[in-house]
C-alpha cells in the first residue's frame, strides 16, 4: 500500500476506527486528517514518548491575558511595590505577599521561570503565541492548532470528558486540521454549568430525552449517509455532549460547594480554578485546561485598589489577590488530594511589562525583552528560580538554563509536552501541504531551537 | 457499479482521499477506458487494488494534460459570466459539478444566506409547487426586497466595522445605536458602497448625534499614544475597505518578514505605513463627558488643516505597544500607489483614494463571493496581495508562491469587479447576480471530493449557522417568538438577528434576557471586540441546545409562554399524524420527510398516552438533525 502521510497522527494501535465511523466520517478523515470522536473512546495503553519526561497527566494552563508586570509579580524588584507593601522571601523567592498573601506562604511548592523572553509586544500576537506556541503567520494561522488541541489529540481519551477544556471564555484557537474533536469545550460560566440534564418531564425526563436521541439517530437522514465532512464533524459533538449527560461525574465537576467558593474567591478566575481542581480530581479525560484571566493590561493605576476600566477590574493589585486566592487555594487542594504531582500548572502572559519607574498614568508598558512565569506540580520542583533579570528587570542577565538564552512559549510548550509524555519534537503534515511542528524554531533574531527546560523538573 | 462504497481499512486516510478523489473525478472516463470499477469491494486483491488506482490515476492526468472541454459542455446552461467562469474550468479539468439543488433546498440556502431566516411552511409549499420558470428569480427579487434582508445585511456589516457599546468606553449605548442606524439606512436605501465608505472614513462630529464618527471610534486605542490609534483606524480601513491587512508594517519593515506571506506587504517599509497612517494625523478626537457624574463620554471628532504624521511622544512615559518610530513629521502617501492629497483635509482626500481604487471594489466583491461561496477567489479574504493579482505579472518562480498568483479564478474576480464598479457600486445588484448563477443552484451532494469542491466551487458547501441564525430558526419552526426590549431601539424584536450589537439583549428587570445571551455566546456569536465569532463548533452547543430553556419547551403544545406554538396548533388540529409529520418537517428542515423519516417517526411510540408529547417529540428530533443547523 501506498505510504500514510498521516500515520504520524493515527498511529497504528493507538486509535481503532470501526466500519462504521468511516463509512460516517471517511470524507473527513481523508481530507483533513479529522478523527470522530466515537473513535478516541477505544484506545489501548498509551506509552510516553521514548526521551520525555512523563511526569504530569493534566496541565492547567493560567493564562494572564493583557501581560502581568513581571518586575511587581514574579520578578519582583525591591522598591516596585508602594511603601507599605509586605515583601517576604523564603526558599529564596522574594515575593510581594499583600497582593499574593498565599503564594508568599508556598514558595516551597513555586518554579519562578525569570528569564523568559517574547518575540511579540502587541496583544493580539503576543497572545496568539501564548496559545499556539506559534508566531501568527497569516498565511499559516488557519492551519495552526492550540498547544490543549495538541495534547488532545496526543493523549489517549481518559474518560468521558474532552480532553480540552476552555474555563472563562474563548481560547483563542481551536485544533485546526487536528479535527473538531480535539478542539476546546469552552463554558461560558465555571460553577455552575447547567446544561448536561434537564427535568422538562419530571422524573422521567432522563429516560425521555434517551428515546428521543434514540429516535434521532434512527430518523436523521444525515446521520446515515453524511454529505458532507462538516457534517459528520458536527455530529460527532452530538454523541460527546450525550456522553456527558445525566452523569453526575460530569455535572459534579461544574457543580460548587459554597464553602469551596469562599476559599477559592466568587470571582471568574476563582469558580475556573475550582472547576479545574474537580475536573483534575474526577480523572475523568480532562487533559489540557485552558483558564483564562483577563485585564492584566495594566497601563495605568496598577496600584489603585478598585481601579476599573469600563467598569471592569483593571489594576494589578486586586487582580494578583484573586489570582492568589483562587491558585493557592488550588495548589493546597491538589497536593491534599495527591493530584498536584500529576498536574503541572503553568501561569504566564504573553510578555513582560516596562521596568523602573511607573509611566505618567501610574502604570507599565509593553515589553518583550523580558517576562515571567511560574510553573507548579507535575514533577515540577518547587523553591526554584530558573534565570534572572537585570537589576530593574530590563533584560535577561542570567538565563539560567541548558541552552543559555531567553526562555520562549516554545521553550515552555515543549516543558509541558515532554511533562505529558509527548514528543515535542514531532512535525506532522497539514492537509495544506505544510508542516506543523510542535515547537517550532524561535525566530528571535538567533534562530533558536526550542528546547524542554528541563531545569525545572525535581 | 458501486462507487461509494470505499473501504480504507487498509489503506488509511492518504489512500481514501485517492480513491474518493479517483472514484468521484474520473469515474466516467475510467468507464470509457474500460477499467473494472469495483475497487471498492473488500475482496478485491491488494495489488490489483494498487495496480486499478494507478490506471485511474494516469487516466485522470493525461486527460487534465489534454484540457478537453468534454463534450456535455456549451456554455447554455450559463446564467451569467460566473457560471461561464466555475463551469468552463470544471470541465477542462475533467472535475464534474454536483446536480443542481432539488427545489427545497435551493429555497432554504438562499432565504438563510440572503435573510439570515429558514422559510416557513407556507413558502416552502408555494415554492416547490410552483411550475413558473421564472420563480427563482422572482424569489432572490423577493428576498431582496424584505425587511429581513435590511436587519440581515446590518448585521453581516456590523460583523465587519464592530462597533460595539462594549468596546471600552469609547462608544456607548447612544453611539452603538446610531452606527447601527447609519448602516441600517445604507443597506435599506440601495446607496453606493463608495458614498458609505466615504462617510465613515471622513465621519465627524458628536458621536452620540451621528452614527459615522463612531468607526473612527471603535479603533481607538486605550490609553496608548495616539499614533497607535492612528495606526490601528489605518489597519481597519484597509482591512474593510480594501481587503488587505497592513498591521504588520505598523512595526516593522517588510523585508525580512513577510516574504513568505505577502510580497507586496514585503516590498513596503514602517515609514510607507507612517505616511498611510498620516491621513489621520490631522483627526482630533476629545472625550467630552455628558453628565456631572461623567459616567458616560461622547466623542467630538474635528479635523484640522495643519499638523502631520509626528514621531514624538505626547508622554515620553508611556511608548505604547509598537517599537519607537523616528523622523517627521509625516505627509500622507497612499500605501497603494503613491498618491498624496490634493486638499488639506487628509480624511477626505484618503476616502477618495480608498474609493475610487480598483482594489476597493474587489475586496468587497470578494468578501461578498465569500458569504455565498463560502470561500473567497481570495481566501482569507481579508489577505490580498496586491503583488500576485495580475495573471500577466506572476511573482517570481521561487517557493512559497512559485510563480503562483493569488486569485483562485482572477477573471472571475475582474468580471466581478468591473459588474460591481458598473452597478454603482450597490450591494443588491451583486448578491443577485451571484445567486442567480447556476453554480449557486448546485447541491451539496457530491460524488466527487471535498477538496475538488472547494478548489473548483462544483458543490454548494454547506456554511454551519450563525448564533443567531439558529435561534432564529428555532423561533421559526417552532413559532414561538418571544419578545426582546432593547435601549435605543423603539420597536419590540423579536430576532437575534435584529439586535444591534452582541451585548444585547441586556438584562431586564426580570434578567429574562439571560438565557439568549448564553444561548448566542454558546453558539459562537463572539463579542466584536475581545471574543472573535466562531461558527465551528463543540460539545457545549449540543449540551446547550438540548439542554437550556430556549429549545425543548418551544416544542411543547400551549405553554404560559409560547402560546401559538407549532405543535399546539398541531395538537388541536385534525390532521392525520402523516399529516403532522409532513407539517414538522417543512417547518424545521424545509422539505417533505423521506420514506425512511416518516416510516420511522410513525414508528415512534406514543409518550404517556399524549399525542401532543408524540408531536413534541418529533418536533425535538426534526430540530436537532444536523441539516436543520446548516445552510446547505
Amino acid at each position: 500500500m501506498r505510504p500514510n502521510s498521516f500515520s504520524v497522527i493515527n498511529r497504528p494501535g493507538r486509535i481503532r476506527i470501526s466500519r462504521r465511523d468511516l463509512l460516517r466520517g471517511f470524507g473527513a478523515l481523508g481530507v483533513l486528517g479529522r478523527l470522530p470522536v466515537a473513535a478516541r473512546a477505544q484506545t489501548s495503553a498509551w506509552t510516553p514518548a521514548p526521551g520525555t519526561r512523563a511526569t504530569a497527566q493534566t496541565c492547567i494552563f493560567i493564562n494572564l491575558l493583557g501581560a502581568p508586570s513581571h518586575v511587581d509579580t514574579f520578578d519582583y524588584k525591591a522598591g516596585n511595590a508602594p511603601a507599605r507593601h509586605n515583601i517576604l522571601t523564603s526558599n529564596g523567592i522574594t515575593l510581594n505577599a499583600t497582593i499574593f498573601p498565599n503564594l508568599s506562604k508556598i514558595t516551597g511548592n513555586l518554579c519562578l521561570l525569570r528569564s523568559m523572553q517574547s518575540v511579540e509586544e502587541a496583544h493580539p500576537r503576543g497572545q496568539w503565541a501564548v496559545h499556539t506556541a506559534h508566531s501568527s503567520n497569516p498565511a499559516v494561522d488557519a492551519q495552526t492548532p492550540h498547544i490543549g488541541a495538541v495534547v488532545a489529540s496526543e493523549l489517549p481519551s481518559a474518560g468521558k470528558f474532552p480532553a480540552f477544556l476552555a474555563l472563562n471564555g474563548n481560547a483563542g484557537q481551536g485544533a485546526a486540521f487536528l479535527g473538531g474533536a480535539y478542539g476546546p469545550t469552552t463554558t461560558a460560566t465555571s460553577c455552575g454549568f447547567p446544561f448536561f440534564q434537564h427535568d422538562f418531564y419530571g422524573p422521567s425526563s432522563q429516560q425521555r430525552f434517551d428515546q428521543k436521541f434514540e429516535l434521532l439517530q434512527a430518523l436523521d437522514p444525515s446521520r446515515a449517509s453524511v454529505p458532507d465532512p462538516a457534517f459528520s464533524d458536527f455530529e460527532a459533538f452530538y454523541d460527546t455532549a450525550r456522553g456527558m449527560m445525566y452523569d453526575p461525574s460530569i455535572g459534579n465537576v461544574f457543580t460548587c460547594a459554597d464553602t469551596d467558593v469562599a476559599r477559592y474567591g466568587n470571582t471568574e478566575i476563582g469558580q475556573a480554578l475550582l472547576v479545574a481542581r474537580q475536573a483534575v480530581q474526577a480523572r475523568n479525560g480532562a487533559r489540557f485546561i485552558h483558564v483564562l484571566h483577563q485585564n492584566w493590561d495594566t497601563h495605568a493605576q496598577m496600584y489603585t485598589r478598585g481601579y476599573r476600566l469600563a467598569g471592569t477590574l483593571a489594576n494589578l493589585w486586586d487582580l494578583a489577590l484573586e489570582l492568589d486566592q483562587g491558585l493557592g487555594a488550588l495548589i493546597a487542594d491538589l497536593q491534599a488530594s495527591g493530584d498536584l504531582a500529576t498536574t503541572l500548572i503553568v501561569v504566564m502572559g504573553e510578555f513582560g511589562r516596562t521596568p523602573g519607574p511607573l509611566n505618567g498614568q501610574a502604570g507599565r508598558d509593553h515589553l518583550k525583552t523580558a517576562m515571567c512565569g511560574l510553573m507548579v506540580g507535575g514533577g515540577v520542583a518547587g523553591g526554584r528560580i530558573i534565570g534572572s533579570t537585570d537589576s530593574i528587570g530590563r533584560l535577561t542577565a542570567n538565563p539560567g538554563w541548558s541552552q543559555n538564552r531567553g526562555i520562549y512559549i516554545q521553550d515552555v510548550a515543549a516543558t509541558i509536552y515532554s511533562a505529558l509524555g509527548i514528543e515535542w519534537t514531532k512535525s506532522i503534515p497539514t492537509p495544506a501541504g505544510g508542516v506543523f511542528q510542535y515547537c517550532p524554531t524561535i525566530s528571535n533574531g538567533a534562530n533558536d531551537t526550542p528546547a524542554p527546560v528541563n531545569e525545572v523538573f525535581a | 457499479m458501486q462507487l461509494h462504497r470505499v473501504s480504507v481499512s487498509r489503506g488509511g486516510p492518504a489512500a481514501a482521499l485517492l480513491l474518493a478523489f479517483a472514484t468521484g473525478a474520473v469515474a466516467q472516463l475510467a468507464a470509457q477506458s474500460g477499467l473494472p470499477l469495483d475497487i471498492a469491494c473488500p475482496a478485491y486483491p491488494a495489488a490489483m487494488r494498487l495496480r486499478d488506482q494507478t490506471a485511474l490515476a494516469r487516466v485522470q492526468r493525461v486527460n487534465r494534460l489534454q484540457r478537453r472541454v468534454p463534450l456535455d459542455y456549451d456554455g447554455s446552461q450559463d446564467v451569467n459570466f460566473i457560471d461561464t467562469q466555475l463551469f468552463s474550468r470544471m470541465y477542462q479539468d475533467g472535475v464534474p459539478a454536483a446536480d443542481p439543488a432539488t427545489d427545497a433546498e435551493f429555497l432554504r440556502r438562499v432565504t438563510l444566506d440572503l435573510t439570515g431566516h429558514i422559510p416557513s411552511i407556507q413558502q416552502v409549499l408555494d415554492y416547490t409547487s410552483s411550475t413558473d420558470a421564472t420563480k427563482s428569480d422572482a424569489l432572490i427579487d423577493r428576498l431582496l426586497a424584505s425587511n429581513e434582508f435590511v436587519d440581515y445585511w446590518t448585521l453581516w456589516f456590523g460583523n465587519t466595522f464592530q462597533v460595539t457599546s462594549q468596546y471600552y468606553d469609547f462608544i456607548g449605548i447612544p453611539g452603538r445605536t446610531l452606527f447601527y442606524n447609519f448602516v441600517r439606512n445604507f443597506v435599506a436605501s440601495n446607496g453606493s458602497y463608495q458614498d458609505f465608505a466615504t462617510a465613515v472614513i471622513t465621519g465627524a462630529g458628536d458621536t452620540f448625534q451621528n452614527g459615522a464618527p463612531n468607526y473612527v471610534m471603535r479603533g481607538l486605542q486605550y490609553s496608548q499614544p495616539i499614533q497607535d490609534s492612528y495606526d490601528e483606524i489605518t489597519n481597519r480601513v484597509t482591512t474593510h475597505f480594501l481587503g488587505i491587512q497592513t498591521t504588520c508594517i505598523s512595526c516593522h519593515d517588510g523585508r525580512g518578514h513577510l516574504e513568505p506571506i505577502n510580497l507586496f506587504l514585503a516590498s513596503r517599509k514602517r515609514v510607507d505605513f507612517w505616511k498611510q497612517s498620516a491621513f489621520f494625523s490631522r483627526t482630533n478626537i476629545l472625550r467630552e463627558a455628558v453628565d456631572a457624574a461623567a459616567s458616560e463620554k461622547k466623542g467630538i471628532v474635528t479635523d484640522t488643516t495643519s499638523g502631520g504624521y509626528n514621531s514624538v511622544l505626547a508622554d515620553p512615559n508611556n511608548p505604547g505597544p509598537r517599537p519607537a518610530r523616528t523622523g517627521g513629521p509625516y505627509s500622507p502617501v497612499y500605501l497603494f500607489g503613491g498618491q498624496t492629497p490634493l486638499s488639506g483635509n487628509w480624511r477626505q482626500e484618503l476616502a477618495r483614494l480608498v474609493t475610487n481604487d480598483r482594489q476597493f471594489a474587489r475586496a468587497f466583491v470578494n468578501y461578498l463571493w465569500a458569504q455565498f461561496y463560502r470561500i473567497g477567489i481570495v481566501d482569507p479574504p481579508s489577505a490580498f496581495d496586491p503583488a500576485r493579482l495580475d495573471p500577466a505579472n506572476p511573482p517570481p518562480n521561487v517557493p512559497p508562491f512559485n510563480g503562483q498568483i493569488q486569485p483562485s479564478n482572477p477573471a472571475l474576480l475582474e468580471q466581478l469587479t468591473d459588474a460591481f464598479i458598473a452597478s454603482g457600486y450597490q450591494l443588491r445588484p451583486m448578491i443577485r447576480l451571484m445567486v442567480r448563477a447556476r453554480a449557486y443552484h448546485l447541491s451539496s451532494v457530491y460524488s466527487g471530493s471535498s477538496v475538488q469542491a472547494r478548489l473548483y466551487y462544483s458543490k454548494a458547501l454547506p456554511r454551519r449557522l450563525s448564533a443567531e441564525e439558529i435561534y432564529d430558526a428555532v423561533i421559526t419552526a417552532t413559532n414561538t417568538p418571544a419578545a426582546m426590549t432593547v435601549e435605543g431601539i423603539p420597536s419590540t424584536l423579536y430576532y437575534a438577528g435584529q439586535l444591534p450589537d452582541p451585548s444585547e439583549p441586556r438584562s431586564n428587570q426580570l434578567d429574562t434576557y439571560n438565557y439568549i445571551r448564553d444561548f448566542l455566546a454558546a453558539f459562537g456569536r463572539g463579542d466584536w471586540n475581545l471574543i472573535a465569532r466562531d461558527n465551528t463548533s463543540n460539545p457545549v452547543l449540543p449540551l446547550t441546545y438540548m439542554n437550556s430553556d430556549t429549545v425543548t419547551p418551544r416544542t411543547f403544545g400551549n405553554t404560559l409562554f409560547f402560546g401559538n406554538s407549532l405543535v399546539g396548533r398541531l395538537t388541536a388540529s385534525t390532521l392525520s399524524n402523516q399529516d403532522a409529520v409532513t407539517q414538522i418537517a417543512l417547518a424545521t428542515v424545509g422539505r417533505p420527510p423521506t420514506a425512511a423519516e416518516m416510516a420511522t417517526a410513525l414508528a415512534y411510540p406514543v409518550p404517556d398516552s399524549s399525542r401532543e408529547q408524540w408531536l413534541s417529540d418529533i418536533l425535538w428530533v426534526f430540530l436537532n438533525e444536523t441539516e436543520f443547523f446548516f445552510s446547505h
